[in-house]
């Protein structure tokens, strides 16, 4: 049998990068990905649930798979540019399909295709994540229960992920790193966007020595309502939950993003402590509404160094 | 297993590797994002097992390391395709032409044997001073003194390849790959030249382990 002719193709665009035929499946151009991604939520989906049901439909492809080369690459720069014009001076991607994608975001009710990343990736495989989460209204109780629980978890050797928000989350950030441990924070907004309720010089510093993820689209956040910031905001906490073992409730109101999160969590099947404190407000009741769904309430921290151990 | 999709070195990641231009075409598995000397993720991991000093006093490492070659090999296996895989040359990528301390210079030599069944696996380029490692102060040295320590062994240029993927464990600046497809290009000039890493370095990580 003649051997088969080697085929020597050029992309559309990219005149001068020939790709051989050699491989399985095509390969994965990190830049066209983002491109095609960023192109899909301005143009087909308005939603996680949307963009999610689009892949459902193409399962396997890539967004650089259904979206248009040209668009793509034109998408790609204006994003770049965006990112380039908010100071984010690099940055790196987590693509589905790619094996460096982290597996456990697969197992959130609408998984992003994209991951947008900023530090130290690495963390993201950890062998041992807690979400430390709360209310943005921290007491000062609420406070040194925070810290006391994130540097017993430091000391257990877990990652610390939260989610930049003042309050419970900019003190478990900053009681890991004060700690020498390590942390995560998910971002509600695009790498290239800043929450002004959130601390600036803190973001800086996690960006640099630890980590920052969000799955918050660049170009589509422009245009974002109301009711859509909000839909980011739920599912960073979906992100943070699905890459941490276990989630842990600190203190939170009667009406509080953090309890939508454990629900979530509990579904991916993951773990959810519910410090006592948060048992004893009057009026309030998802504690033991959640304990009743599977959360595990902590009369004290021994218990939660107990689980850890095994 | 499913196929597996390599990664390509694009304009996202190019100035990371700044010897690369846009007519290098380099793929890869993953990133190297290890830090503190901690590795986690697969790749990074996957680094660490591979290139890790021997050492007796580290527990299993022998272990760690086969493990590591066979998982390579298992996914280079996966990520090309079967009917034109013996179509490919492979050349692994001298080491220590830049005064890298290692102590397993054949690697991916190794990984490629393990990776298939009757692949082209030739050891064209070769070291020029006989495997001397050059001196300190060269560490950091671009192509052109990487070249010059270059020679390639024109006994295995026959029969002609018709297309050379040049394999080498971590893409740093880009150097050591520049270096070899020049020389490579001299000897072979119609034949086209890509590079194959396990990973690409990430410009903020750690020094790599073992290297």
């Amino acid at each position: 049998m003649p051997a088969p002719a080697l085929r020597i193709v050029y992309r559309a665009g990219a005149a001068t990068n020939p790709r051989v035929d050699f491989l399985a499946s095509d390969e994965i151009s990190p830049h066209v990905e983002l491109g095609a991604y960023e192109w899909l939520w301005l143009n087909s989906a308005h939603s996680y649930a949307e963009m999610t049901e689009l892949f459902q439909r193409a399962p396997g492809l890539l967004p650089s798979e259904i979206v248009a080369a040209d668009a793509a690459r034109s998408t790609a720069q204006k994003a770049v540019t965006e990112l380039g014009r908010a100071g984010v001076a690099g940055f790196s991607l987590r693509i589905h399909g790619s094996l460096d994608y982290p597996g456990r975001l697969r197992d959130t009710q609408h998984p992003v295709e994209l991951l947008y990343a900023q530090g130290w990736l690495d963390l993201l495989d950890a062998p041992r994540t807690v979400c430390v989460v709360g209310t943005r209204e921290i007491t000062e109780k609420g406070a040194r229960r925070t810290k006391k629980l994130v540097e017993l978890l430091v000391d257990k050797r877990c990652v610390i992920v939260s989610g930049l928000d003042r309050g419970v989350a900019t003190v478990a950030h900053e009681t890991a790193m004060a700690a020498g441990g390590t942390t995560i924070a998910v971002l509600s907004t695009p790498l290239s966007a800043h929450d002004p309720r959130s601390d600036q010089g803190l973001r800086r510093r996690l960006a640099a020595e630890h980590l920052l993820v969000t799955g918050v689209p660049v170009l589509a956040y422009d245009a974002a309502d109301e009711r859509q910031r909000k839909m980011h905001g739920v599912e960073r906490g979906r992100i943070m939950s699905a890459l941490a073992d276990a989630t842990i409730i600190v203190e939170a109101g009667a009406i509080s993003s953090a309890v939508g999160q454990a629900e979530a969590a509990l579904r991916m099947g993951r773990k959810v402590y519910i410090l006592n404190g948060c048992f004893d407000q009057p009026g309030v009741t998802w504690p033991t509404r959640l304990e009743a769904a599977g959360a595990i309430r902590v009369r004290s921290f021994d218990q939660i160094a107990r689980a850890l151990r095994k | 297993m499913t196929a597996m999709r390599l990664l390509r070195i694009d304009e996202s990641t190019r100035r990371e590797h700044y010897f690369l231009s846009d007519d290098d075409t380099c793929y890869y598995f993953g990133e190297y994002c290890a830090r503190r000397g901690v590795a986690y993720g697969i790749t990074s991991s996957l680094v660490h097992d591979l290139l890790e000093l021997r050492d007796a006093a580290i527990p299993k490492q022998e272990f760690r390391k086969d493990r590591a070659l066979s998982r390579v090999a298992q996914w280079l296996g996966s990520a090309f395709d079967p009917q034109s895989l013996p179509l490919a040359t492979f050349v692994p990528l001298p080491k220590s032409g830049c005064g890298i301390l290692t102590d397993d210079d054949d690697r991916m030599y190794r990984i490629l044997r393990r990776s298939g069944e009757g692949l082209d696996i030739r050891k064209m380029l070769e070291l020029a001073k006989g495997g001397a490692a050059l001196d300190v102060g060269s560490v950091r040295s671009g192509p052109d003194v990487l070249y010059e320590n270059l020679r390639v062994v024109q006994s295995l240029t026959e029969p002609r390849p018709r297309a050379v993927f040049l394999v080498d464990d971590v893409l740093t600046t880009g150097a050591n790959f520049i270096a070899g497809k020049r020389r490579l290009l001299q000897a072979i000039p119609e034949v086209p030249v890509f590079g194959l890493f396990i990973a690409r370095k990430t410009l903020d990580s750690g020094a790599i382990l073992g290297r």
